[in-house]
């Protein structure tokens, strides 16, 4: 009996394996069209993991990662509770609070700019107005911190126009120089985001609202409903898969800030609120040259982030029927 | 349409073949996996303590490892002597009887692609010959050297990375892409990655470099100060113009006596200041500091400083001609709180300094008495600790060298002693009442604070105007014909009593060279030996210092203030470094023609003193003829004497110094401490327990016997 069924589930696996030779052959098209992408990945996103040895070694370039010595947990030893833990949970402390601050004030603008693009009637003024918005995205993070540097520069000899404009308003004094000034870091580094991102990334959520039936628009007037109450009940709730998807992606990336920006408007005054755990890996690893330290805190961080993704994904799967996977 | 699929297919399948290919042989992470075996290591006593397992079997180990490794090093000055005995006249450049490769890579990288060996000015050059020099040729200095040597040089830097970028990427492929490597700030790595067999032990090879042989046997220091743990020479040192002075106090003349010695130039001035320094000498009957702070009762105007400090110079230095003697030229006596004193009185005189300066009172203008040239200068501040009883604060001529000798022949870390820390306290009151530059530690302000504040009087608009800095003599008295050398302040120095005028910065051996890999052949390794030797031949050492003959007067020299005859530059060289560099000499020079990048040989001090205009000159002959005492190699006596550019490290060591974070974060602390930055710890008790907790004990302890191994 025991045999009879064995070989049933023999047949089975064979017949599987036979059906997935089959369809692969007959839609080897398709599957070949994904193989540059598999490859990509696989060089770029799976090889390089075992690179992540390193943080469990004491690296030397000329030995490689195999051959360098393995040291266990003692690199994050170091940063967690050794001589690294001060800077290192800075930098913790620092991501959290700017990815934080960043979803606080970041995530929703866009929103509200898909709505406000929506609503504008006239296609021609509506692209303008939207090309606009997006350009700041195409200029590089080197060109946006140039200019964020140069207007809000309060030096001895220059003042920046921004700057200038504080100091006549009375927001800040002669001497305040804004950025060595740890106070101001992080928000200059949201609202640099929000003028950079804010148009660009309101394209999926503009993508959101256009694919709503205008059907339930006309139907909530038929039953006198305003224009709050159709963004209230028709705009949102037709955003909300979309809406979902993006919060989950976002806690994602919680840990991930962008480390161009911070490295390129940082500096040594204000790495108490800017110092992030991708420069402090920078700083670290590649600058100073300790690249086990840098890798075991780079993993740390995607970890966390690892675990934060899977997390919010799970919520969002028991709270609403929208999730990743 | 059928065919055109298969032939598409076809194609697609071999271009993702490549790709795939390529990826996995070069473009993946080249240090994933090392793709060859590091050169059989000639120093054994390493592999015994690297594969140690038991500590107390690895202590025994380290103790004969030291003996080995002692050994080694006196086998390897005693080489060097006997190469003194035996070496023959170098013979300029005639090619040895060797089999040589007929051409050579070189990787020589200094993380600014304007300081390669590689041409890289959008402005061609145009020689006197009528060549012309383009963007992505050699330098005209490496030009001439290929010519000379009949050997192809070829530069496969990458031009815009750092030195010790490219020594880590290098190392993964085991030094292979180059016979020759080179940069600033890498001496550490040749003596690691040598002892390990990465590099040519140049010992070896002395008979093949009988310039260099010479070089060593003459100077046994440098030979000791680059001889790795186990005793082996891995890279040709840069080595600066040792026996002179690095940088000097530089002021403008005319604002001292136009404030001290009459009442003819006085302005009226509304500026006060807050006096937060007190005096730290008691070396006179008063202290001026003491004095000026009584007379302010809370707040100092110009009249007061300035009136308290004549009279105090009229009660203690009766002798003096005039007041301004106490601080310009050879009469000068002044210790730090009579400089502070001065300084407030320039502080405090805007309306009086700017009509000197320019003629008319400026309205709003500013006057910063004390600044350095750039941020990245931000060091300099802290040497003004040398002037409070002598605190040690650079072992060696770099802002790196943390570690100097005390009194007894031990390495200390100045950054964290308390004395260093206490003295802090002192440059933070200075900071406070506007006596140092707002902006001197802000690293996000790149300009050059030193053309600001001097050389830009005449500017439209100008209003900010400094009085005195630290920094090199030619540039810095060329950039204001009223800026004059000043003889530092008096300071005594470890025990003495006796009060005189120093500086810990000198001209040394800096952590720059070059060496040559073992992964290269040996006819690349000969060549490479010809071309490292030749910077030591008369020739050599000519067309690096100052250029290839075309750029000097044939048969004619400079004689410079100290006697010495020098090479003299002709007249297109200092035209053409006048219309493309500003006439900065050595910027052209490295820029431009090739010469002085940081590679291994004996810099000479010639061409700066030919260029030096203004009051330069006199700025030299001052400190040498005060004398100011300075640190040397030789000293005897443990405070003034320099330690060696880079300390030899074992494998051992580079591990423990991986876990402990001592490092520029406490660097940047102690600035912030200054500044009164919101963010900084609130006491230097505070900046004391980030070394400790950032492991500063065992740091020290690792450098400590690093040095035991290279000196006993």
């Amino acid at each position: 009996m025991a045999e009879h069924r064995y070989e049933e589930k023999n047949d089975a696996e064979q017949n599987r394996f036979l059906k997935y030779t089959v369809t692969i052959l007959s839609d080897y098209r398709l599957y070949l069209l994904l193989l540059p992408i598999i490859i990509w990945y696989g060089l770029w996103f799976y090889k390089p993991l075992a690179g992540l040895l390193i943080a469990f070694k004491n690296y030397q370039p000329n030995l490689g990662v195999w051959e360098s010595d393995f040291v266990g947990f003692a690199n994050f030893g170091s940063l967690v509770s050794g001589t690294w833990a001060p800077q290192f949970w800075r930098a913790f402390r620092n991501t959290f609070v700017i990815s934080l601050y960043g979803f606080i004030f970041g995530f929703p603008i866009p929103i509200l700019l898909a709505i406000f693009f929506s609503e504008i009637t006239r296609n021609g003024l509506r692209g303008i107005t939207q090309t606009f918005s997006y350009l700041p995205h195409f200029l590089s993070e080197v060109t946006i911190t140039g200019l964020v540097l140069t207007l809000l520069y309060n030096g001895e000899v220059t003042t920046g126009v921004i700057a200038q404009f504080l100091i006549n308003l009375g927001v800040i004094s002669e001497t305040t120089k804004i950025m060595q000034n740890a106070e101001y870091f992080r928000p200059v580094f949201i609202m640099t985001g929000i003028w950079k991102e804010a148009g660009y990334s309101s394209i999926v959520y503009f993508a959101a609202i256009m694919a709503i039936s205008p059907v339930l628009y006309e139907a909530l007037k038929v039953d006198g409903g305003n224009k709050l109450q159709e963004i209230r009940f028709v705009t949102f709730p037709g955003m909300a898969p979309t809406l979902i998807i993006m919060i989950v992606l976002r806690i994602g990336n919680m840990l991930s800030v962008g480390y161009e920006r911070v490295i390129l408007l940082y500096n040594a005054n204000t790495y108490e609120t800017a110092d992030v755990l991708s420069t402090f890996v920078f700083r670290i690893g590649l600058e100073g040259g300790n690249q086990s330290i840098g890798a075991a805190a780079g993993m740390f961080e995607a970890l966390i982030g690892f675990a934060l993704v899977v997390g919010a994904n799970f919520i969002s799967r028991e709270i609403s029927d929208s999730s990743l996977w | 349409m059928k065919n055109h699929s298969k032939s598409l297919l076809l194609v697609l399948l071999m271009i993702l073949a490549v790709v795939a290919f390529t990826a996995c042989g070069g473009v993946s992470d080249p240090e994933a996996e090392p793709t060859a075996e590091p050169a059989p290591t000639e120093a054994p006593a390493v592999e015994e303590a690297a594969t140690e397992e038991v500590a107390v079997a690895e202590e025994e180990a380290v103790v004969e490892e030291a003996a080995a490794e002692e050994a080694a090093v006196e086998e390897a000055v005693a080489e060097t002597a006997e190469m003194e005995a035996e070496a023959v006249p170098a013979e300029e450049v005639a090619a040895p009887e060797m089999a040589m490769a007929d051409a050579l890579n070189l990787n020589i990288a200094a993380g600014n692609n304007q300081r390669t060996i590689t041409y890289q000015q959008a402005t061609p050059l145009e020689l006197p010959d009528g060549t012309v020099i383009s963007q992505g040729a050699l330098k005209p200095t490496w030009q001439y050297i290929q010519e000379q040597l009949g050997i192809q040089l070829n530069d496969v830097t990458i031009q815009d990375q750092s030195a010790g970028e490219m020594m880590d990427v290098s190392a993964a492929t085991s030094f292979d892409n180059a016979a020759i490597y080179g940069g600033n700030s890498i001496a550490e790595d040749f003596m690691s990655y040598g002892a390990q067999g990465y590099f040519v032990r140049l010992n070896d090879h002395l008979e093949h470099m009988p310039n260099f042989a010479a070089y060593l046997a003459a100077s046994p220091n440098i030979a000791k100060a680059i001889t790795a743990y186990d005793g082996g020479i891995y890279f040709v040192p840069y080595v600066a113009e040792i026996g002179n002075y690095a940088r000097v106090f530089d002021g403008r003349e005319t604002w001292v006596t136009a404030l001290l010695d009459s009442d003819e130039a006085l302005e009226a001035e509304t500026h006060t200041l807050t006096p937060s320094y007190e005096g730290f000498w008691d070396r006179n009957a008063t202290n001026v500091v003491d004095l000026q702070n009584e007379a302010a009762g809370g707040t100092l105007t110009r009249d007061v400083a300035r009136d308290t400090l004549l009279a105090y110079i009229a009660e203690t230095y009766p002798e003096l001609e005039n007041p301004s003697d106490l601080y310009l030229g050879e009469t000068a006596v002044y210790d730090m709180d009579e400089l502070v004193a001065l300084w407030r009185v320039i502080e405090l005189s805007p309306n009086t300094l700017s009509k000197v300066t320019t003629g008319d009172v400026i309205d709003g203008a500013e006057i910063t008495p004390f600044f350095v040239r750039q941020t990245s200068y931000r060091e300099d501040v802290l040497r003004l600790l040398n002037y409070f009883g002598g605190q040690r604060v650079h072992g060696s001529d770099s802002y790196a060298a943390r570690f100097y000798l005390d009194a007894n022949g031990e390495l200390q870390y100045s950054y964290a002693e308390d004395s260093f820390l206490a003295g802090v306290d002192l440059l933070k009151d200075l900071y406070e009442e506007g006596l140092i530059h707002s902006e001197f530690a802000d690293t996000s302000m790149t300009d050059n604070v030193r053309n600001s504040l001097y050389a830009a009087d005449d500017s439209d608009g100008q209003q900010q105007f400094g009085f005195m800095t630290y920094d090199w003599i030619a540039s810095t008295t060329a950039s204001n014909p009223d800026v004059v050398g000043m003889l530092p302040p008096l300071t005594t120095v470890g025990d003495s009593d006796e009060f005189i005028h120093w500086t810990e910065n000198t001209r040394v051996i800096k952590p720059d060279g070059w060496g040559i890999s073992t992964a290269a052949s040996e006819e690349e390794i000969n060549a490479a030996l010809y071309l490292l030797d030749y910077f030591f031949s008369d020739a050599g050492h000519i067309v690096q210092n100052y250029s290839p003959p075309y750029g000097l007067l044939e048969g004619e020299t400079y004689l410079a203030p100290d006697g010495i005859e020098y090479p003299k530059f002709n007249e297109w060289m200092v035209d053409a470094s006048c219309e493309l560099k500003s006439c900065d000499m050595s910027g052209f020079l490295r820029d431009f023609i090739g010469s002085q990048i940081p590679i291994g040989y004996q810099k000479e001090i010639g061409f700066e003193l030919q260029t030096t205009i203004n009051h330069g000159e006199e700025a030299w002959a001052l400190w040498i003829g005060a004398p100011v005492k300075s640190t040397s190699y030789e000293s005897e006596d443990p405070l003034f004497r320099l330690v060696p550019p880079v300390f030899s490290l074992t494998e051992q060591d580079t591990a423990k110094l991986g876990q402990l974070a001592v490092g520029e974060e406490q660097v940047d602390q102690i600035f912030l401490y200054i500044t009164g930055a919101e963010t900084a710890v609130d006491s230097v008790e505070a900046l004391k327990a980030l070394y400790v907790n950032a492991g500063i004990d065992d740091y020290v302890d690792v450098y400590r016997n690093a040095y035991a191994r290279m000196t006993e």
